[in-house]
């Protein structure tokens, strides 16, 4: 701290992403000249979600309370589970499709080389809800990177243990993309996984 | 210094900041050099699909100091090969023992070729000779290979009899039958000179005296993709 209240605003704001000292002092003055009460609510609300935000007991998402709004609901599928690695791209899921099972989240990925291991990632917690639920199929959303292929293979293996069906979400050609325009990993990627065209 | 489209290989991604990533290479002509890929990722990104470890690329890159930018790349050859569960961590363990043993900077062409053939056979291989073989030549190439031919007395090795190992001297021909994680027969010294296991056993002892020297040469630091294949094999059972 500076002791000057502008800069160690300035400097705070700089802790989130893509935000470089430019930016910080554009946030710093606007809120400043044009928008205090914004300035208020963003310190009040912030301030309240850093203490009281934690990890939903059961799929890991981010909650205030002991479980997230998707695994308080009843009206949600409990025979489907669908693992992620963020909580982002739990709610890339949740926005684009209609899939109304369960979660969990892994907050990361198998990486070896980087230390990080099946314990990093709640597997113990995951492998907890597969022996004491009705789980029937669990839906694998990792990446397609080298991690993620890692972490699905070891998914795989811990649903194919506790006898439930492990499926992987399709990855490949984007829709409305062209084919010569396709890097080859993506392309050979999308080869290997193609399905039977249903005639019906 | 300033390189174009040389061959090389992605063995680590690590995330820098929001976008940028630093990949850690092996290239055939500028040994193992970690490189600052710029906005690598992201949505915008339309390089992520190929800058892909496990295959041959040509990597461009500029500027002094520990870490050069990297600028264009270009594929080279066949693509990522499809690998998965047990064969893609076996990759991986050969990307983390580069890592770890080979110094940055030092080319070894010898060891560069010898890690892409690997890396295409591992689709369909016998994993563990494959691996053994990997690991001789690495430790051969960097000096600090194994004496496969003769023991301590200068005596050509006999298949039937039992040796200690020292990983910094020839193999010690032993006359008791005491079983030791150093000792191996003679068999399995000859089979690892010649790249042909015959048996159960020579895989077995194989396996132990190169993961002795590798120990030995690594220093106490552990490799995280061996704990990790055995922890693959404790969740299959
Ligand atoms: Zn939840």
């Amino acid at each position: 701290m500076s002791g000057v209240l502008l800069d160690d605003l300035i400097e705070a704001l700089r802790c989130l992403p893509g935000v470089g000292p430019k930016s910080a002092q554009r946030m710093a003055f606007h809120l400043l000249q044009r928008d205090r009460r914004g300035g208020h609510t963003l310190s009040a609300v912030l301030s309240q979600a850093m203490d009281r935000v934690g990890h939903c007991e059961r799929c890991r998402m981010y909650t205030e309370g002991a479980l997230c709004r998707v695994c308080d609901s009843s009206r949600r599928d409990g025979s489907q589970i669908c693992v992620v690695e963020t909580p982002a791209d739990r709610s890339s899921i949740e926005s684009a499709t209609g899939y109304q099972g369960q979660y969990f989240l892994l907050l990361g990925h198998l990486s070896p080389l980087d230390g990080v291991g099946p314990d990093d990632l709640g597997m113990p917690i995951l492998e907890q809800r597969l022996t004491t639920e009705s789980i029937e199929e669990m839906i694998v959303a990792t990446n397609p990177t080298i991690e993620g292929e890692a972490t699905a293979h070891y998914l795989s293996r811990l649903a194919t243990r506790h006898g439930i069906r492990a499926t992987r979400i399709a990855h490949g050609v984007p829709v409305g993309g062209e084919l010569e325009y396709i890097d080859r990993n993506t392309l050979a990627h999308a080869f290997n996984g193609r399905l039977i065209i249903d005639n019906e | 210094m300033r390189v174009s489209l040389t061959p090389g290989i992605v063995l680590h991604q690590r995330a820098f900041q929001d976008h940028h990533s630093i990949i850690d290479c092996l290239t055939l002509e500028h040994g193992r050099i970690s490189l600052m890929a710029r906005g690598l990722r992201g949505k915008s990104s339309r390089r992520a699909g190929i800058i892909q470890p496990f295959c041959e690329l040509l990597l461009s890159f500029s500027g002094r100091g520990d870490l050069p930018l990297l600028g264009a790349v270009e594929p080279q050859g066949p693509g990522r090969p499809q690998l998965q569960g047990t064969r893609l961590l076996s990759a991986l363990y050969l990307n983390e023992l580069i890592l770890k043993l080979l110094p940055p900077l030092d080319p070894h062409p010898l060891i560069y070729r010898h890690y892409l053939s690997t890396v295409t056979q591992l689709p369909d291989c016998h994993i563990g000779d494959t691996l053994r073989l990997f690991e001789l030549t690495l430790l051969n190439e960097m000096g600090y290979g194994p004496v496969l031919d003769y023991d301590t007395e200068g005596e050509a090795l006999d298949a039937d009899a039992l040796y200690q190992i020292d990983p910094e001297r020839e193999p010690r021909r032993i006359h008791s039958v005491m079983k030791q994680d150093d000792q191996v027969h003679g068999a399995t010294l000859i089979a690892l000179q010649s790249g042909a296991f015959n048996s159960h056993r020579d895989r077995l002892e194989s396996r132990r005296l190169m993961g002795l020297m590798i120990d030995h040469y690594l220093d106490g630091s552990p490799l995280k993709t061996r704990a990790m294949l055995k922890n693959f094999h404790d969740t299959q059972r």
